[in-house]
């Protein structure tokens, strides 16, 4: 057991690798994510009945939690991936941060817009400076740092440095955000998942949320993978093997 | 089917609006973000293959036995 992950640990280091395993998940996710998303939005948006309160609006939360729960766990996974390029320079983790923040800052920006469209017919305002909005701001702005720290930089391996620290320092404001409307009084209503403890929405409202969310989670692998896969065969572009996969597509062409 | 009709579904009660912008701008940004590198790879493909081509041709220019596609090349205009 130990041996066989220290050798999955040693070909994750292996651009080449990462490209060919990426290369045979990548079909299957791209069938995977569109069921699950098409599934998931039409049954939330057509088939469960409106919020006793809120009316229709509330259909909002179908891509409003998904997306701020993967702007948030992308944000973890940019941070580990900087810790282990800081630690054990690994080309693929390096990768992984760079690629993690474009996607997590769009993620990040779905969430504050879709969350303001809510906001408006449900508080009757687009935005109010509270705890819970203000720190997701602040996430986005975390994120759009490191993406202009990348770009600052003449030299590749002092921005991949520079941005894996700026991402590491940013974790504090994740149980920020988290704990958010529990430390302060905040016009945005509680988690309504919760990982210890009961949810409090009926079945038949969380069901298209839970597809959602794992539809969100095979949207962001996916979006990863292609982004990371660019990436990979820029930077290797030099190398036997992608000289090899330029060859054989000028050759089918 | 929760709705009746499509208008009802539509207007939603009056939420419509809402409801429909963000659901689209999230299908616009999610499409945006699968799209946008694979656009990046596929011009990276491309440019590689013609550089390559490009050096094949010049290769034939100096070497004409080399068995290389066959490209004209650029003449020299003396003013």
């Amino acid at each position: 057991m130990w041996s066989f992950l220290q050798s999955l640990w040693h070909k994750l280091g292996s651009p080449r690798w990462f490209y060919q395993i990426s290369g045979k998940l990548l079909p299957w996710l791209a069938i995977l994510t569109p069921v699950l998303l098409i599934v998931g939005a039409a049954w939330g948006l057509l088939f469960v009945p409106p919020d006793f309160r809120q009316g229709n609006s509330f259909r909002i939360i179908y891509i409003h939690v998904p997306a701020s729960m993967l702007a948030m766990a992308g944000y973890a996974l940019m941070a580990i991936a900087g810790a282990i390029s800081l630690i054990w320079k690994m080309k693929v983790a390096e990768i992984a941060m760079k690629c993690a923040a474009p996607i997590g800052a769009a993620l990040t920006f779905l969430a504050l817009v879709t969350g303001s469209i809510w906001g408006k017919p449900t508080w009757g305002t687009w935005w109010v400076w509270d705890a819970r909005i203000t720190s997701v701001l602040v996430l986005f702005f975390l994120y759009m740092g490191v993406i202009a720290l990348n770009e600052a930089f003449e030299n590749r391996q002092a921005a991949a440095k520079a941005c894996a620290v700026l991402s590491l320092v940013g974790v504090v404001n994740i149980p920020i955000i988290y704990w958010s409307v529990e430390w302060w009084f905040s016009l945005h209503q509680p988690a309504t998942l919760k990982i210890i403890g009961k949810s409090t929405m009926a079945p038949e409202m969380l069901h298209p949320l839970l597809v959602m969310i794992l539809g969100f989670y095979c949207f962001y692998a996916l979006a990863l993978l292609i982004h990371m896969r660019a990436e990979i065969l820029f930077r290797e572009r030099t190398t036997q093997w992608v000289r090899e996969l330029i060859t054989q597509r000028g050759a089918v062409r | 089917m929760y709705f009746n009709s499509l208008d009802e579904i539509w207007r939603m009660g009056g939420h419509g609006p809402f409801v429909w912008a963000a659901y689209s701008l999230t299908a616009l940004i999610l499409i945006l973000l699968v799209v946008v590198p694979l656009q990046r790879q596929r011009r990276f493909f491309a440019d590689q293959i013609n550089s390559e081509r490009r050096r094949a041709a010049r290769a034939q220019q100096i070497n004409p036995d080399s068995k290389m596609p066959e490209l004209k090349a650029p003449e020299l205009k003396v003013p």
